[in-house]
């Protein structure tokens, strides 16, 4: 079931939320979890199955790890002292769940890429090209990404201190299976949400609020993520684009992406604020980044925020010298590469990513602030360093969005003028030309460079951006039934 | 200075006041999601007789969840073979209840068709499945992406896909064996044919766009199987003649004709069914007005005409006592030629497909002189007409099967699994 849906939008949510609202609070969790499943089975009902394992390994985990802990007055388990080591048990059981976590997400995520690379290496040290029509293929459950990193990072942060453990086993289902952020986040820490699980309130305001942010983000995702995909994949199907095509055909991708993701996302903090949850921000204008590493402070930042916090500051993050921050840099970024998927272009794509990442570090890049570039007005060189990097990042969405080597090679050579278009490039052209096609691009540049992000939008509201929230909804509900294609590119991740 | 700060603050209450005013006033939209909601309820159960239950949506999720059940009771294996059965038929009986409620939602009924016309006139552009070129001319969109695209290389390395090659290969080897042939007829696509309909640019020599296609018509040469590119001969040919319709995804009246005449030549030069010339048919021309199916499909275009000039096959019968009359042409399942593939096979000899007895069937009839079979499908000329012939061996006891498909079909499901949509996630309508 996805956000954009008839069946979400006038089946599932209104009678959700009614019955949420609706019965006493101390219920709301369980009908929450039970209504979260029915949501995540609606695609693959077996795959419900795999959640309430990973569900119950982590709540288990969770509460050996501070067995022999006294309960303390709210009920609840005080956290782990920061001063004390842990014993050899705590550290066997947090290596179990971290493992049975990775162990799931390894199987169902890399299991079919593994079998190809072996029969890709086979190819190349033997020759001969190995049958594998009766090994074992996998299908990849939704969200799978989301939600075993969520709940893994339950047990790490009750191991080190950082939260405390839950007695009760439908408040931890219901943080890992919430239903507005299950499948494609924000990845949610137990820490920021355990006392939102057991107190909260739901008011008029939250309602409206999170109503407003929900129907900009159905928005950004109805009228701008899929016309601007329509386009995309028009340009990175075709044989040979050609230089202005496909530089146009990336620019639509880059767009799509940022819509398709960003508008879930406020579509999930919406239903949050309408469930009583708060949810932190996802986006922060990306493409108004000025340097790369801004990007990824602005760009998917529950992720970034996860990575950083269990991965590359385990890892000593950059306090033990360039040459580690530069190699703990490199690992997050190709780490981050492969959670986005099991295929060779994600890998390098993080790859490339942690290589820019590293040189915009060492090389203290700022030209544009010395000699005669200081003489520019500050906004021309903001815009200049938003360009630069925009340009660096389409580079980077092609690696994305192409499936094969060959694509790749077709996008970048035209995009770089090394690949001639076509004789089949003039229809293409013909096609983005079309009004409607400019008409999208203008908008959704407008609402990238310029627009506010849906936060600062509702930050305070006037009485125009409401009624622009209402017309929008009536907008975004008919172009949604006439669409016929509706993806989300996340789900798949 | 003081009287200042309480204006100042009397200003910051009252904004707060009224944004939290507008906040509540927003928590109207569930509501609003709630009443379509109950409308649907109660248009569904106006509808009840008609739809055959008082709430299709939720009968239709018990019988799934019913039928699974069953399935589970049923299937003979262990426990997890149960289960992974009965999941498959949730799964499947779900994505039903899915496209269901998109059907039939309140929302399309109503709003769809006031948006399409809204962007009809802002942007020339009334649904997101045609493109609208100038003069009237309408174009599929996928035919469009099967033009530019890369061809259904990605579709053959897609080891779940229908693999084309392989499926036309095996039927060529069955009728061989059966001292059948075997004649492939992949139809290009408007757009490559005529791409100034879409930019209204004046005719001009240009490259093969499709070039693809051309690229699969050498292989199928090369692997002995007979193929006809129609590419160079209807190019030349629709500068002088109109071959597609404007307004609908067939070809027109005269395309068939020339279709007919070129298949008939290419089965005299390379087979041995050939016409012995004793028939005698007759042809009535007669003009059609019609609203093809992309106008169909295209908002704000129901109302576009087009008028086309048919030939009427008829055959004439002369009785042993001198005495003739004119017949219809139609399919005999008792001809040695069968015809297989898309709607092309049947349009205009079927009652919603514009005209009756002027379709390829009556002028293959007429060039062949021969009795011709039809197994056309509406939908898949590949996928499924290869199905159902396969199924029934249509093909026993057949001299010539032609197959005769739109080649956009060779490319649709590469297209699929190059979007990124959501054929796994998303929604397919």
């Amino acid at each position: 079931m996805i956000f954009s849906s008839s069946v979400f939008l006038f089946w599932f949510l209104p009678w959700v939320l009614l019955l949420v609202w609706g019965v006493p609070q101390r219920l709301r969790n369980l009908l929450l979890t039970v209504c979260s499943y029915l949501f995540y089975g609606w695609a693959n009902p077996a795959f419900v199955l795999l959640m309430l394992a990973s569900t119950v390994v982590d709540f288990c985990c969770g509460l050996m790890l501070v067995s022999g802990q006294k309960v303390q007055e709210d009920g609840q388990y005080p956290a782990l002292s920061r001063q004390v080591h842990r014993s050899r048990r705590q550290r066997l059981l947090l290596f179990c769940s971290v493992s049975v976590n990775l162990g799931v997400l390894g199987f169902f995520k890399y299991w079919n890429f593994g079998i190809e690379v072996w029969q890709q290496l086979l190819l190349q040290v033997s020759g001969t090209a190995v049958d594998v029509t009766g090994v074992l293929r996998v299908a990849l459950p939704l969200g799978i990404s989301f939600y075993t990193f969520q709940s893994m990072s339950y047990c790490i942060d009750i191991y080190r201190g950082q939260a405390r453990a839950t007695r009760s086993f439908v408040d931890f289902a219901c943080f890992v299976s919430l239903f507005p952020q299950l499948v494609a986040g924000p990845i949610l820490k137990y820490r920021d949400l355990s006392e939102q699980l057991r107190t909260r309130r739901v008011s008029l305001v939250s309602i409206g609020t999170g109503a407003a942010f929900f129907t900009l983000g159905l928005a950004r995702k109805v009228l701008l993520a899929n016309p601007c995909g329509e386009a995309s994949d028009l340009v990175f199907a075709a044989e040979a684009p050609g230089f202005s095509a496909a530089w146009i055909g990336t620019v639509f991708f880059a767009m799509q992406i940022y819509f398709d993701f960003s508008g879930y996302s406020d579509m999930a903090r919406g239903l949050g604020l309408m469930l009583g949850f708060e949810f932190p921000a996802n986006f922060r204008s990306p493409y108004r980044a000025e340097s790369l590493t801004d990007f990824w402070r602005r760009w998917h930042i529950t992720l970034s925020g996860w990575l950083r916090d269990y991965v590359y500051i385990p890892l000593g993050g950059n306090r033990r010298g360039a040459l580690r921050t530069s190699v703990n840099l490199g690992t997050v970024m190709l780490l981050g590469g492969l959670w986005h998927g099991a295929a060779w272009n994600f890998l390098l794509w993080g790859a490339v990513h942690g290589a820019a990442l590293i040189a915009e570090r060492v090389l203290n890049i700022s030209v544009l602030t010395r000699g005669p570039c200081s003489l520019l007005p500050a906004w021309l060189i903001c815009w200049i360093r938003r360009t630069l990097v925009f340009l660096f990042l389409c580079f980077t969405w092609v690696l994305f969005r192409c499936g094969s080597t060959a694509e790749i090679g077709v996008m970048l050579g035209a995009m770089t003028g090394f690949r001639d278009a076509g004789p089949a490039a003039e229809i293409l052209w013909t096609v983005l030309l079309q009004p409607w096609f400019v008409g999208v691009f203008s908008v959704a540049a407008a609402v990238l460079w310029l627009a506010p992000e849906s936060e600062e939008f509702l930050q305070r509201i006037t009485l125009v951006r409401a009624a622009w929230v209402l017309l929008l909804l009536p907008l975004t509900v008919c172009m949604m039934s006439a669409q016929t294609r509706n993806p989300f590119i996340y789900f798949l991740f | 200075m003081a009287v200042r700060d309480m204006e100042m603050k009397s200003h910051a209450t009252a904004a707060r006041s009224s944004d939290a005013l507008l906040r509540r006033c927003l928590g109207v939209i569930p509501v609003l999601l709630l009443g379509i909601s109950i409308l649907q309820a109660f248009a569904d159960y106006s509808n009840r007789e008609q739809r055959g239950s008082q709430l299709p949506e939720i009968a239709q999720v018990v019988a799934v969840v019913r039928e699974a059940i069953t399935v589970a009771a049923e299937t003979n294996g262990g426990i997890s073979a149960r289960l992974l059965d009965a999941n498959n038929v949730l799964r499947a009986g779900l994505a039903d209840v899915e496209v269901l409620i998109e059907d039939q939602s309140l929302t399309r009924a109503h709003g769809t068709g006031f948006l399409q016309g809204l962007q009809q006139s802002f942007y020339s552009r009334g649904s997101d499945r045609v493109f609208q070129g100038t003069d009237g001319w309408l174009y599929l969109e996928d035919e469009i992406r099967s033009v530019t695209g890369r061809g259904p290389q990605m579709l053959q390395a897609n080891p779940g896909s229908f693999q084309v090659l392989e499926a036309i290969a095996g039927l060529q080897r069955t009728l061989l064996a059966e001292g059948a042939d075997l004649l492939i007829v992949p139809i290009p696509a408007k757009a490559a044919v005529w791409p100034e309909g879409m930019s209204g640019s004046e005719p001009r020599k240009i490259a093969r766009p499709d070039l693809w296609l051309e690229r699969f018509c050498q292989d199928l040469e090369r692997s002995g199987i007979a193929v006809v590119d129609l590419w160079p001969l209807f190019r030349e040919q629709q500068k002088a003649d109109q071959l597609y319709c404007r307004t609908d995804t067939h070809l027109s009246g005269h395309g068939i004709e020339l279709l007919a005449e070129i298949i008939s030549r290419q089965v005299a030069d390379r087979f041995a069914v050939q016409n012995d010339g004793v028939r005698v048919f007759e042809e009535q021309s007669v003009s059609v007005e019609m609203t093809g199916d992309l106008a169909r499909m295209q908002t704000g275009s129901e109302e576009l005409r087009e008028t086309q000039r048919l030939r009427i096959v008829t055959e004439l019968i002369t009785s042993p006592l001198g005495a003739s009359a004119s017949l219809p042409v139609e399919s005999q399942g008792y001809g040695d030629v069968l015809l297989m593939g898309d709607s092309h096979t049947l349009v205009y000899d079927a009652a919603d497909l514009h005209a009756k007895g002027a379709g390829l069937v009556q002028h293959l009839t007429a060039d062949l002189g021969r009795d011709v079979e039809v197994a056309g499908v509406r939908g898949s000329g590949v996928r499924g007409a290869y199905a159902q012939v396969v199924a029934r061996e249509t093909w026993r006891g057949k001299r010539l099967v032609v197959w005769c498909f739109a080649a956009r079909e060779l490319t649709v499901e590469a297209d699929e699994s190059r979007m990124w949509s959501g054929g796994r996630a998303g929604i397919s309508r």
